[in-house]
């Protein structure tokens, strides 16, 4: 993970407008592809990122040169993210349907498909189970930190990441035959 | 079924851990226009202390106004008096007419036909009017109801009617700003007539209504800092006294309000105290410090509770705060290669003491309101002005030396001040008045930039001018 320099970092602690571009344009292509993991959409992906930099610039004294700054700007985009989904969770409060069938997935079929399907895919689960399996999955945290990210039990955690396994195996599934089906 | 699901968890991972796409133009503008708006921050006065504050300013006005209703100013403010029939001593004396002249009435008479035991008006005639409906003789009645009588019988008569009162009152009455009042036409008597009473014409009742005001004020300033850590400034920062001063343009909507606009320039500032001087520039060369640089032409820094004072050091000199343990990077070099903490060498050292300084245009909207109106009137002010930042400078002052090491950073150039104040207007002479109006002015803003410690100075002055009015 290369870092930014210094340079850039303190010019924005200071304010400068120059240097907050630079930032940002570093920045921007791996933090919206992180932003379109959270989200539900683009535009809401958008939203996430925008506010989550805005944080970043304003809380930008906060950051210690101890640890990598971009993982301390990822880290603000996943917060933003989990705050967002903090907000709209009653919306979303009830159980999606489960798919009936348990029967696995070949892991290459998996790999067959594009980065650009699989968030496609990763969008089309709700938002507790789109969280928990990103936070999981993708960054590596365990459920006891989940838990306490999203202010569930390691318990529910577990379930969610198990049931948003299911979903997503029925969606490659059916992506699959859509895609064998065309050709 | 545990091996599909990490071999699923490890595709996803690969192909979307690092995945990147192209940001949409749109967010970055965004982000512009978010940080635009600068972040809200805690209030640092607690909104109690706000309530408590227009409290005791409401109050205090309302005592003082209500205090300076004398019973005349009531009954002015109750009743219209206007002198009916009146003939001036040299017309009299030229038309020569004995019965014309009025009779000149004991007082006793007067309580008694004022008093109206019987209803009927004799000599020294009270009528009360009502609006333009006519004379409207009072009875016991309606006396009674209007609560004219007691107004009349204890001030009016207790005071003989005098000329001047009713002159006083007449003037009073005929405020252009207020609602028409209860007439009382009364027929007057010689010692009316000889004291002087005559009719104000109604262009020489009308007030004033622009002004050009001078002030200039000693001040004392200092702030108010919250924050994460901010206890710790206080410790060795302390108020300074400065100075205020410029010009204001007045307008007057009524005889009461007014309006005030004007250029204003303040100073104001804060000295850090407890500020030691090392002649000897020694670093001390260990584990914990990165190296001791090989030029001493070093820029070092003060913090404080503002910022940072840049401050560049002269070859062999070395600025620092007391106050700091190492952690508080209270010797933060400028070069960021040496982050840590300089250990200091504590021979040659003197004591010094920082002067920051910061200068104001202030742009001020202010409404007067006369609570008070004698000879000495006094005002309530208030209001808010917009303080453009033109100047920032620091001076080290250490024994007999004083020299210019800088100015704070991240100052914001932009700020907004909430004035209130009391305000004393003495006439000196037909078109010029003396003001003296103690002040405190808050800023409303924060004046640094830092996140974590808020700074809003604040200033009190006696400000001291002329007005001319016209």
């Amino acid at each position: 993970m290369a870092d930014i320099p210094e340079k850039i970092i303190d010019g924005c602690k200071k304010g400068k407008g120059r240097y907050q571009e630079e930032l940002y344009r570093m920045l921007a292509p791996k933090m919206y592809g992180l932003c379109l993991k959270y989200a539900n959409d683009r535009d809401d992906a958008k939203d996430i990122m925008q506010d989550a930099f805005i944080k970043v610039f304003q809380k930008i004294e906060q950051y210690s040169t101890k640890g990598s700054f971009e993982g301390w700007v990822r880290r603000i985009m996943i917060n933003t993210a989990l705050e967002k989904y903090r907000s709209q969770v009653t919306i979303y409060s009830l159980d999606e349907r489960m798919p009936v069938s348990d029967e696995g997935v070949n892991s290459t079929v998996i790999e067959d498909l594009s980065a650009e399907d699989l968030l496609n895919i990763i969008r089309e689960l709700t938002p507790k189970y789109r969280m928990v399996f990103n936070l999981y999955a993708i960054e590596g945290y365990n459920h006891k930190e989940i838990g306490e990210m999203l202010g569930i039990s390691e318990g529910t955690s577990k379930s969610n990441l198990s049931r948003a396994r299911l979903i997503l195996q029925e969606k490659v599934k059916e992506l699959f035959c859509i895609t064998r089906d065309a050709k | 079924m545990k091996d599909l699901q990490n071999d699923m968890d490890k595709i996803f991972r690969d192909k979307l851990g690092d995945y990147q796409q192209q940001a949409p133009e749109e967010i970055w503008i965004g982000i512009k226009a978010g940080l635009g708006k600068k972040p809200t921050r805690k209030i640092l006065i607690p909104l109690w202390q706000v309530a408590a504050g227009m409290a005791l300013f409401i109050t205090i006005g309302s005592a003082l106004y209500f205090l300076n209703r004398t019973p005349q100013n009531q009954l002015a403010d109750q009743f219209m008096i206007v002198p009916h029939n009146v003939q001036t001593a040299p017309e009299l004396a030229k038309s020569g007419n004995n019965e014309a002249k009025p009779e000149i009435a004991k007082e006793s008479e007067i309580r008694k036909t004022r008093v109206l035991d019987s209803g009927k008006s004799e000599k020294g005639q009270v009528i009360a009017s009502n609006g333009n409906n006519g004379p409207l003789e009072i009875t016991k009645k309606n006396l009674q109801t209007a609560h004219i009588e007691e107004i009349r019988s204890d001030q009016m008569l207790k005071n003989g009617l005098s000329a001047d009162r009713m002159t006083a009152a007449y003037i009073q009455s005929s405020r252009k700003d207020e609602i028409p009042r209860k007439k009382i036409t009364i027929t007057p008597n010689w010692d009316m007539l000889t004291a002087g009473l005559e009719v104000i014409p109604e262009d020489e009742l009308s007030y004033d209504k622009l002004s050009l005001t001078a002030q200039v004020s000693p001040t004392y300033s200092y702030r108010d800092i919250g924050g994460k850590g901010s206890e710790k400034f206080s410790q060795y920062e302390t108020g300074k006294i400065s100075y205020s001063g410029g010009l204001q343009f007045g307008i007057k909507t009524s005889e009461r309000l007014s309006f005030y606009g004007g250029v204003m320039y303040a100073q104001l500032g804060y000295n850090i105290d407890n500020v030691e001087r090392f002649n000897d520039y020694a670093l001390v060369n260990n584990t914990d410090i990165v190296s001791v640089p090989e030029s001493r032409n070093e820029v070092y820094s003060v913090n404080n509770s503002i910022g940072t004072i840049s401050a560049a050091s002269d070859k062999g000199k070395f600025i620092g705060t007391n106050g700091f343990s190492r952690g508080d990077k209270a010797y933060e070099s400028a070069n960021s290669d040496y982050l840590s903490a300089p250990v200091l060498n504590s021979t040659n050292k003197e004591g010094a003491k920082i002067e920051q300084y910061f200068q104001y245009l202030e742009l001020p909207f202010l409404v007067r309101y006369k609570i008070i109106d004698r000879k000495l009137d006094v005002n309530l002010l208030g209001g808010v002005s917009t303080n453009i930042l033109v100047g920032n400078h620091a001076t080290l002052n250490s024994g007999d030396q004083t020299s210019n090491i800088g100015g704070s950073g991240d100052v914001r150039n932009l700020n907004y001040m909430g004035n209130m104040g009391l305000g004393f207007d003495y006439s000196i002479r037909k078109n010029l008045v003396f003001t003296v109006e103690p002040q405190f002015k808050y800023f409303l803003n924060s004046i640094n930039e830092s996140q974590l410690v808020a700074n809003r100075p604040y200033l009190l002055g006696m400000f001291t001018g002329v007005k001319y009015v016209w």
